[in-house]
């Protein structure tokens, strides 16, 4: 994003705040305080990006999109990360994620109550509601004109294109009886205009939306959030990594410490939100003994079970086409025949040709003659996947492993195993995602057994023992630190995380500056 | 880079070309997969690998994607200068060390296998043997490196079997001769990003657009 005509702060000056990460979580707050009139710093570890000339259709070219510094993955079910979950740049994860936006099932924030299992949230979904209608508003969601599982629901734009994957998932729904529709999707369908930000043209279905959208149609905070915030005088400082903090006899932080290149740096402050992401954000807590009162910072780590079905089509689907996972259904958010607690949320798949070739050798295992066969038929194939509830868990854990990497400070060790509860969750969603492949005309259909995202460390709640931060995202140790990413999930959910994080930095930043939260216009 | 565009002309290096050449791929994209479609260098030396251990890892390759047209591409090489240039992708499991590290004994251990069963090494195993041995290492089951330094235990040899097949399948499809002759077209989405970014609008089950490659059983346009 051009960063031209920003307007800069001394290092010496104190500011209002200092955010760290720029992406679902640091972006939104970034833009609300500095248009409260707050002087606002954002440090950011990786690049600014022209998307328009530096982003192309191509995985291997796209790497420098990923956070690599090295991450150990560890326990029975490790997580993959680089490519899979961890962005850096000025737009942090958004830059390649996939833009997919269902809004949490108000079950899920009571799971606890619920079903004794997982954890309950410190708020109610009334509370999201209002955040997420200006949300969606603001970034430019299409979906459908009428939501089959809500029908005070109204997205501003009309839904994306459907591409092949898409077409099959209706066909196999529809032939099972099953509910689908268009998907809420941060992909602007038309031209978009909101005040505050330049306007966006619409998407062209070019399919590589993991590799970083070239036109600005797919919503990332670089354009939207981000130049809201600049041009209400915020400043973001690119390639400036924060390893350390200054504090007072009392605690509170004064100055962050960081690093851009070899020189190192020191930005004096008044207040500080933590926006690192679900691994970043524990790491740094933890190498600098902050905000851990609890012991929980690390803890309940968790990653949505992320399963995939895969099939092969009479017809051509060239699924590298079209924006990836247009197609949602809700309806196994509660399955009646559940024997697990929570569900999940299930979407078409189209993916380019050298990640699918990667979990084709990786998840299905195949190599030699096989493999060679499989691969020439990716033309022919398409996929269905889902986003589960993983329930939270103390052994699940981030912690500081005794290597160091290229930073200078120890590399995270993640271990992660699921549980009893995503074995059965995951059991029943193969069996129905196979049911609407065969209806769906599918053949030689294999499964692929992953996870995604980054998820909880750093919990919100409203015990000090229980939790690191407070309903709101403010640390009950440190009280002018507020932490807002996905770290501060007290569990998983079935959605897809950034709009729920987007919604959570708006109101940590109304809480902040002691406003009212706005109402909703739609019902809870 | 002109010889791959001057080649003779059959189906193979025609749908090759007219990737190459085709005007709705970004430059930046264009010079990288001129890059890939170079041959590789015959008495390539390996970087980060011993002799013994790009031998052993040729074979493993072979195996693994095995190629039958005349001009190969050596994933092995390929493979050493990746590790050579070690920025790795982000990630290891803690069963393992580091990717360079994990190439190297399992690569050894796989050499220390095949002396097991009466060869010189793994690649002086028929092809038939070799596909036996990675069965068991793919199934967990090839103990032999157990509790001895820089080698790897079954466990950690179906693991690192798998990086090696993630990360040799991502080179060999990305290698234009391999997009071509699936009939890819994921890089001819739009020359130019920005406002003009041109991407596809034939995006449903059968459609194509007039530029992407016909593939077998679609009559020509
Ligand atoms: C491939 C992929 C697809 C995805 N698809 C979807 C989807 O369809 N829908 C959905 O809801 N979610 C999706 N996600 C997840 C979503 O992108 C994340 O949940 C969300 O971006 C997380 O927000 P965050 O603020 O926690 O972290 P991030 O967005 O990752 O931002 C953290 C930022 O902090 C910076 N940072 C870290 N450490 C430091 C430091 N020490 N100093 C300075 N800066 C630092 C990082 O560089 C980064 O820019 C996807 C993710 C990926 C990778
Ligand atoms: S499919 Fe659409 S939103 Fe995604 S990268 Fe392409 S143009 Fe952007």
């Amino acid at each position: 994003m051009n960063l031209d005509r920003m307007r800069r702060y001394a290092e010496t000056e104190t500011v209002d705040v200092v955010v760290i990460g720029t992406g679902a979580g640091g972006a939104p707050l970034l833009a609300r305080l500095a248009a409260a009139g707050l002087t606002v710093v954002a440090l950011e570890a990786g690049a600014n990006r022209d998307p328009a000339t530096e982003f192309v259709p191509d995985e291997a070219m796209s790497a420098d999109l990923y956070w690599m510094n090295e991450r150990v993955s560890g326990g029975k079910t490790p997580e993959a990360f680089g490519a899979n979950n961890s962005g850096v740049g000025v737009g942090g994860s958004t830059l390649h994620w996939g833009a997919f936006v269902p809004r949490a099932d108000a079950r899920d924030l009571r799971l606890k109550t619920e079903t004794g299992k997982g954890e309950d949230w410190p708020l109610s979904f009334s509370d999201l509601l209002p955040y997420y209608e200006e949300v969606e508003r603001f970034i430019g969601v299409s979906g459908p004109a009428n939501y089959p599982w809500d029908a005070d629901r109204r997205y501003p734009l009309p839904p994306v294109k459907r591409n092949a994957p898409a077409q099959a998932m209706i066909a196999g729904c529809e032939a099972l009886g099953v509910k689908a529709s268009d998907g809420p999707v941060a992909v602007v369908s038309e031209p978009y205009a909101v005040g505050g930000i330049p306007a966006r043209v619409p998407c062209r279905n070019c399919g590589y939306c993991h590799q970083g959208c070239r036109n600005g149609a797919k919503t990332s905070m670089d354009v939207t959030y981000l130049p809201l915030g600049l041009g209400h005088g915020a400043e973001i400082r690119p390639n400036s990594f924060v390893h350390g903090f200054e504090r007072d006899r009392q605690g509170r932080i004064t100055a962050v410490l960081y690093r851009q290149g070899e020189v190192e740096k020191r930005q004096r402050c008044a207040a500080v939100f933590l926006c690192a992401g679900a691994v970043e954000t524990p790491r740094l807590l933890l190498v600098n003994d902050l905000a851990n009162s609890s012991g929980q910072v690390g803890r309940n780590y968790t990653a949505h079970v992320a399963t995939q079905v895969w099939g092969t089509f009479d017809k051509p689907m060239r699924m590298n086409k079209g924006y990836p996972s247009a197609i949602i259904t809700e309806d196994m958010v509660r399955p009646k025949d559940a024997d697990f607690a929570g569900g999940y949320l299930v979407q078409s798949l189209g993916v380019v040709l050298q990640t699918w070739s990667d979990q084709v050798a990786r998840g299905r295992g195949l190599w030699g003659r096989d493999l060679v066969r499989y691969l020439d038929r990716y033309n022919w194939t398409a996929g269905i996947g889902i986003n589960g509830e993983s329930l939270p868990s103390e052994e699940n854990r981030l912690t500081l492993s005794d290597e160091k990497d290229a930073t200078g400070l120890p590399k995270p060790l993640i271990r992660y195993s699921e549980g009893e509860n995503e074995a059965r969750l995951k059991r029943h969603a193969v069996a129905f995602m196979r049911q609407v492949w065969e209806a769906a005309g599918a053949s030689d259909i294999w499964v692929l057994e992953r996870t995604a995202h980054t998820i909880g460390t750093c919990r919100m709640g409203t015990d000090p023992d229980r939790a690191v931060v407070d309903p709101f995202g403010r640390s009950f140790d440190t009280p002018n630190l507020w932490i807002c990413d996905n770290s501060v999930f007290p569990s998983s959910l079935a959605a897809n995380p950034a709009l729920t994080i987007m919604a959570l930095s708006l109101r940590a930043a109304d809480r902040f500056l002691d406003r009212a939260a706005p109402t909703a216009v739609g019902q809870a | 880079m002109q010889d791959i565009l001057n080649r003779p002309a059959d189906a193979s290096s025609n749908a090759l070309r007219a990737l190459l050449t085709s005007p709705r791929i970004p430059e930046r994209l264009r010079a990288e997969l001129l890059r890939r479609a170079a041959p590789d260098d015959p008495a390539y030396e390996p970087r980060a690998l011993s002799d013994a251990q790009l031998d052993a890892l040729r074979a493993l390759a072979s195996r693994i994607l095995p190629q039958d047209g005349d001009e190969p591409i050596d994933l092995a090489a390929r493979l050493d200068a990746m590790m050579a240039e070690a920025t790795g992708n982000g990630w290891r499991y803690e069963a393992l060390p580091s990717d360079p590290d994990a190439y190297r004994y399992g690569l050894d251990t796989l050499d220390d296998l095949a002396k097991a069963l009466g060869a010189s090494r793994f690649a002086g195993l028929s092809g038939g043997e070799q596909d036996e041995l990675l069965r068991r290492v793919q199934a967990g089951e090839a103990r032999g490196g157990e509790g001895r330094p820089r080698r790897l235990d079954a466990a950690q040899l179906a693991l690192w079997f798998e990086e090696v097949r993630s990360d040799a399948v991502r080179l060999f499809v990305a290698h234009p001769a391999i997009m071509a002759r699936l009939g890819y077209s994921g890089p001819l989405d739009g020359h130019e990003g920005g406002p003009a970014f041109a991407g596809f609008d034939a995006v449903g089950i059968g459609e194509r657009e007039s530029f992407e490659p016909l593939l077998p059983g679609e009559g020509a346009p």
